[in-house]
């Protein structure tokens, strides 16, 4: 049995609508500690993985642990119903193969998932550390990545000592966007390595699915020479969203 | 060892009847010849049109054909198909090029020439045709919306009885779609097929909730209805954006290659 009241309902909503950019269905893990998931698109090509901890809910009680099959259609639908001051109640009893999802704020809606079977096998995490982070506006690195898809399909992250950078080139023509500590783009900047540039491309389509996340404060960005990229969120609540994407395999 | 083959000779700034000679020297050993210079044009046939006085690079080809470039755009301002008989002569200083072929005929005069070149090229690769059937399965396998949002690939060159079936997936809805692929124009023998391969899977499954459709860059009238009636569907499938679809998934490597390697990835 889980019985769990989250604060901000529309956090949730901006959770998984990012999730179901990359994944249709996805198996959330209750247990006592949190709630947590990981999934990997079905091109193997990005990977989605979140967590919310205990505290950040108002009240959360699994008796249970649980690993529900969710359709994220059909969750994101009721999400999206959600309005700005409402609290989310999710209960789940094991006899239904459903989750209860209620809005309350001063009337109290309650909507009823219907859960799917889904195998239980969460994708490892690849065991990787990274040369590049660099702590950034969410908004600022959603519209570099579709200033770049103006002219590629590709991104090229480029780190230098004191400046990030993202660039492409194509037929089309050139980008190049610049981010600075001084710019105040960049919260932090850490560069990890002797060499010159560190750089990784990676594809635009995929970057536009893993920078579509609303109501992130700030997004971690790291990377190797032609290693994933990671992108982690903090949304607030408590949550930690990131992605993985792999690199393009043509890159230098 | 044979004779070194020249595959380029060079005449820069040739005088007209030496260019009219190479050219006609090119034309009998059936060797491709490029010349640049001032030229104009005037041409007969499918329509009749005239061009001015302009430098511009002429094209005989070994087949005959004859093509007349400006420095801007892909297509040429004007050209003979290929299969012309082709001829050259000096006449009062200038170079003139005629080519003839059945009605159509073209009348090329260079006042000046900077350089002709005649080709002794080697070329017997064939032509990898992009956009093809599998191209555009492929890029459906790797990003299922150019079709439909929520559908799901199953599996590819399924074998049913009348041959193998492009594609089959999952809609939103959990209905089977079987999708065949067509690089051209989709014909009623396109659609003939997809009937053969719905009917034989709606027969082994008992199910007739089985999705067709016949995706292609378009679909004549005829097959449109042939396709409508039997309750089938058309999907119009761009083929250029199915290889921009490829060129951004295929270069991609897996996550899963790093999940393997773990930390050989590690700075």
């Amino acid at each position: 049995m889980i019985e769990a009241v989250f604060p901000q309902a529309k956090e949730w909503g901006a959770l998984f609508s990012s999730v179901s950019k990359i994944v249709d269905e996805i198996s959330v893990s209750f247990k006592k500690e949190g709630v947590s998931a990981r999934a990997m698109d079905n091109a193997h090509l990005s990977m989605v993985d979140f967590y919310i901890p205990k505290n950040a809910f108002e009240t959360y009680t699994v008796i249970e642990e649980a690993n529900l099959g969710i359709k994220l259609d059909d969750l994101n639908s009721v999400l999206k119903r959600a309005t700005k001051n409402d609290k989310l109640r999710l209960s789940f009893d094991p006899s239904e193969n459903s989750l209860v999802l209620a809005f309350i704020s001063q009337i109290k809606r309650e909507f009823v998932v219907n859960l799917i079977e889904l195998g239980s096998n969460t994708p490892p995490m690849p065991n990787l550390s990274y040369e590049v982070t660099a702590i950034a506006d969410p908004t600022a690195l959603k519209e570099a990545v579709k200033d770049v898809g103006v002219v590629s399909d590709f991104a090229t992250f480029e780190a230098e000592p004191n400046a990030l950078y993202i660039k492409s080139k194509s037929s089309r023509g050139s980008v190049s966007l610049e981010f600075t500590k001084e710019s105040g783009y960049l919260l932090d900047y850490q560069v990890k390595s002797d060499k010159k540039k560190i750089r990784a491309s990676y594809g635009i389509k995929y970057l536009e699915y893993i920078t579509s996340v609303d109501e992130a404060v700030s997004v971690s960005i790291s990377f190797s020479n032609s290693a994933p990229l990671k992108l982690e969120y903090q949304i607030p609540g408590d949550i930690k969203l990131s992605f993985l994407l792999a690199p393009r395999a043509d890159d230098e | 060892m044979g004779e070194q083959r020249e595959a380029v000779r060079l005449f820069n700034n040739p005088g007209a009847q030496e260019c009219a000679d190479v050219i006609m020297s090119a034309a009998s050993k059936r060797r491709a010849v490029i010349v640049l210079g001032v030229c104009e044009v005037s041409y007969r046939g499918r329509t009749s049109s005239e061009l001015a006085r302009g430098e511009r690079l002429v094209i005989v080809k070994e087949d005959g054909s004859l093509l007349v470039h400006r420095t801007w755009g892909y297509k040429p301002v004007n050209y003979m198909p290929p299969g012309a008989m082709v001829y050259a002569k000096s006449d009062s200083g200038s170079v003139v090029i005629s080519a003839k072929r059945g009605s159509e005929s073209m009348r090329v005069v260079f006042h000046k020439v900077y350089l002709v070149a005649t080709l002794n090229f080697r070329d017997d690769s064939s032509f990898e045709q992009k956009g093809t059937e599998a191209q555009m399965r492929d890029a459906v396998v790797f990003y299922p919306e150019l079709v439909e949002k929520g559908l799901r690939v199953l599996t590819h060159e399924f074998q049913v009885k009348s041959g193998f079936v492009d594609l089959m997936a999952l809609d939103s809805r959990g209905r089977l779609v079987v999708i065949e692929f067509k690089a051209n124009p989709a014909k009623t023998a396109d659609v003939n097929q997809l009937i053969a391969y719905v009917s034989r899977l709606r027969a082994l499954s008992k199910e007739r909730g089985i999705r067709g459709v016949l995706a292609a860059p378009s679909i004549n009238k005829a097959a449109r209805k042939l396709l409508v009636d039997s309750g089938l569907e058309f999907k119009r499938l761009d083929k250029d954006e199915c290889l921009r679809v490829l060129e951004e998934f295929k270069p991609t490597m897996s996550l899963l290659s790093f999940i393997e390697k773990g930390d050989e990835h590690s700075a």
